[in-house]
């Protein structure tokens, strides 16, 4: 890695850059951090609802002030009820939705790694076609092709599996196309060429230095695939037939099916779908930091 | 019934959004979808085989005695498996498993359809009694009638028994259903100079304008349901029409009867005079908080209601009482229903003489009653004798005003029409109907005109899936 040491200097470059950017007129800046904050309202206001609302008893969840807390802070009872439906499925619909996300999305990630990098550093035949393949993929919404999945799979045995909802998991035509552009313009042929030279394998060179140096993508991608399998819904619901596999999507709306029945489900629902949210929080605040430092590192290379 | 096979084609989601027809970007589509689901199953080599006319499909023998089976049981009741265990612990040869899967227009009925395509249907589901013409129209149900059903008919209430038959077959055990009832805050009732429950439409309309006027348009006698579907078919049920008839393979539709037209009539002033609240949607966080602080006093619902009521209110016993609908003068008593839901057996499953077995169980055995209605919150179920024997039925209910909350209820079962019969394409017409009578509120147009414009696309739709249909009128 002996150029390291050029690259640092784009680097400061890069953050001189941002001078002007801190002397830009005082109305665009108070226009974008306005626009900022009205988009972060967007997306922090249902989760605020959500979390006050599992805080509060029943009758509180209709009598009092959808923003405030109620007169009885029951979180702790209500998040015992969560756990306490049939016998605690909430734990294995739980677990399934780690499994799903977390394992699908590591492999989705190698994937799209390994199929990224070979379609950026090796020239072939049809190389161009196979790409645009792959793109054409990102336009098919996932839920179109939930059907014909679910007949697939019933022919071969796979319905109603672990693996009919993680196979289709596994393939992330975004994420290809996001690890191409980057193994592109991160993985120098150079490199490449060097590790030839001293003998080591295309297996190794991937795996040891593609890998790496491609890591700030490698991390975008799991972090939306994950996010994509947690939230995804429609191909639970077409492939499982045993509550015992369903992920927590799934479950909570067999829940809210209920709550006409039954006015407590509507606190395990929303109670449920608040502690839905906390293994995203978590995965996004961990991996954040790789994120930003990741994407900076990226941009030295350019 | 001669009815071409359809594949049923992909339900949103939701199930709550098919496709209108005409060249609509969703119809196109969903087309789409339809056409590459059946490309798919014809290049899988036709897993929907199981699927044929149903009399002229082989009768299945029933098991070995020596032979183990377990029957999977898809129902939208998370609890369901602890009324099952009561069966397993004395049916070892015959195991019941409860899978909870969504409601049905929540994704459920989709599902159901998928299985049937891909030859993976459960041996029992549960099906609302509105769907099961609509499962018909597909093939998907088998006829009870062939694996001795019809032997225990008797048991069963006649107007929910008779849900489940069509067309010379049977194709459902009744499981619970709802008649509507009419519950209502009888200490507000005092409060605005009501008194009792109205005891016919007119008195219903006097109270409801007076209440409004009372209190400047702050409280109301309740909450108008804009769009039920639900709610419109129970009133027009108890007002008498029939909305649905078939007769040599045709259907009739009939929306704008005397009868469904009367009711139009009767909720289209109280509406645009604002009579009703129209602020809070039932089902609403404002509508409960309403109805706990009674400035909506009065919920017509079918009976299942009562636990939503108990379960927003449960710290003030003695507010609320039940009654049965108020009546339309010069008619004879008739009430109506709301809800409802069937054990049925989708066509191709393996066991239908077992699964038989296990459904009338469910629905007869009072150990199974019980554990329905402490588990699973049925309404009202599937025969007066063992609601009469039922847990609930303890005596004076003090949470409803020490009534007889299962005796008022009885009395108004035995008013129910049993000769009301769904259509082929119901989740559809209840769009329809959504659509059409939340426009009119809006608009303040003509609840008839809704009503006229739901029969239109309805006929559209029926004529869609190939069946021949004609408008009465």
């Amino acid at each position: 890695m002996t150029t390291t040491g050029t690259t640092q200097t784009p680097a400061r470059r890069a953050g001189g850059g941002r001078g002007p950017a801190t002397g830009a007129p005082l109305a665009s800046k108070v226009l974008v951090t306005g626009v900022l904050a009205l988009f972060a309202a967007y997306f922090v206001i249902p989760v605020l609802w959500v979390f006050i609302a599992s805080t509060k008893t029943t009758p509180d969840l209709f009598d009092s002030f959808g923003f405030w807390f109620g007169g009885e802070f029951a979180l702790w009872e209500n998040i015992r009820g969560v756990f306490a439906v049939n016998g605690g499925i909430y734990w294995r619909w739980l677990f399934n939705s780690l499994l799903y996300s977390v394992v699908g999305a590591l492999l989705a990630t190698l994937l799209a790694a390994a199929a990224g990098y070979a379609l950026a550093k090796y020239e072939f035949r049809g190389r161009d076609l196979v790409f645009g393949l792959v793109l054409g993929g990102v336009l098919v919404p996932a839920a179109a092709t939930a059907l014909p999945l679910y007949l697939l799979f019933s022919q071969i045995g796979l319905a109603n599996t672990y693996l009919a909802v993680l196979l289709p998991s596994l393939i992330s035509p975004f994420g290809l196309y996001l690890c191409r552009i980057y193994a592109d313009a991160s993985v120098p042929d150079s490199i490449v060429e060097a590790a030839r030279l001293e003998g080591a394998g295309e297996g190794r060179i991937f795996f040891t230095l593609g890998l790496r140096m491609m890591a700030p993508a490698l991390v975008t991608v799991f972090l939306f695939q994950m996010v994509g399998i947690w939230n995804n819904y429609f191909l639970p619901l077409v492939m499982l037939a045993d509550e015992e596999l369903y992920p927590i999507t799934l479950g909570l709306v067999t829940w809210q099916s209920y709550q006409g029945r039954d006015i407590g489900m509507y606190m395990n629902v929303v109670t449920g779908s608040t502690l839905s949210v906390i293994p995203l929080i978590i995965a996004i605040v961990v991996l954040q930091r790789f994120w930003r430092g990741g994407m900076t590192a990226g941009a030295l290379k350019g | 019934m001669k009815v071409p096979l359809h594949s049923p084609g992909p339900v949103g989601p939701t199930g709550r959004g098919p496709a209108l027809p005409g060249p609509s970007r969703r119809g196109l589509l969903r087309a789409g979808l339809a056409a590459s689901a059946v490309g798919s199953v014809a290049a899988l080599g036709g897993c929907a085989a199981t699927v044929g006319p149903v009399g002229e499909r082989p009768l299945v023998p029933p098991k070995a005695p020596d032979e183990n089976v377990t029957l999977t049981y898809w129902t939208w009741w998370p609890a369901l498996q602890a009324v099952a265990d009561i069966w397993n612990a004395e049916h070892p040869d015959i195991q019941v498993r409860a899978v909870t899967i969504p409601g049905g227009l929540d994704g459920g009925y989709a599902k159901m359809f998928n299985s049937l395509v891909a030859g993976n249907q459960p041996d029992l589901a549960q099906v609302e009694f509105f769907q099961i013409p609509s499962f018909l129209v597909e093939n998907g149900l088998e006829d009870l009638g062939r694996y001795g059903a019809l032997d225990h008919a008797h048991l069963y209430d006649e107007w929910q028994w008779l849900q489940a038959a069509h067309i010379g077959g049977h194709y459902g055990i009744p499981v619970d259903s709802g008649p509507l009832m009419y519950f209502h805050r009888s200490d507000k009732y005092e409060e605005w100079g009501i008194g009792e429950a109205p005891t016919t439409w007119e008195e219903y309309a006097d109270a409801a304008r007076r209440v409004a006027a009372d209190t400047g348009g702050s409280e109301h006698i309740e909450s108008f349901p804009v769009g039920d579907a639900d709610w419109l078919a129970g009133l027009c049920m108890q007002a008498g029409a029939r909305w649905f008839t078939t007769e040599g393979g045709e259907w009739t539709v009939d929306f704008v009867d005397e009868a469904s037209v009367r009711v139009a009539e009767f909720w289209e002033p109280l509406v645009h005079e604002r009579a009703l609240d129209l602020t809070h949607a039932v089902w609403s966080n404002g509508w409960f908080q309403a109805l706990q602080r009674g400035t909506i006093g009065t919920w017509t619902v079918g009976s299942w209601g009562d636990a939503i009521i108990r379960g927003n209110d449960p710290d003030n016993p003695g507010r609320w009482k039940v009654a049965g609908l108020p009546q339309w003068p010069g008619e004879p008593r008739r009430e109506g229903t709301w809800g409802g839901s069937a054990s049925v057996v989708l066509s191709g499953a393996p066991h239908p003489h077992e699964a038989v077995l296990f459904a009338h169980w469910l629905s007869t055995d009072q150990r199974a009653v019980d554990a329905m209605i402490t588990e699973c919150g049925i309404g009202w179920a599937a025969s007066e004798q063992v609601n009469e024997d039922s847990v609930r039925n303890r005596g004076a209910d003090p949470f409803f005003s020490d009534q007889n909350y299962t005796g008022i209820i009885a009395d108004a079962t035995r008013h129910i029409p049993s000769e009301w019969v769904w259509g082929p394409t119901l989740s559809r017409t209840k769009n329809h109907i959504g659509d059409a009578f939340r426009a009119a509120v809006a608009d303040g147009t003509s609840f008839v005109d809704a009503l006229a414009a739901a029969q239109r696309n309805t006929i559209e739709d029926i004529r869609h899936k190939g069946l021949s249909v004609r408008s009465a009128s």
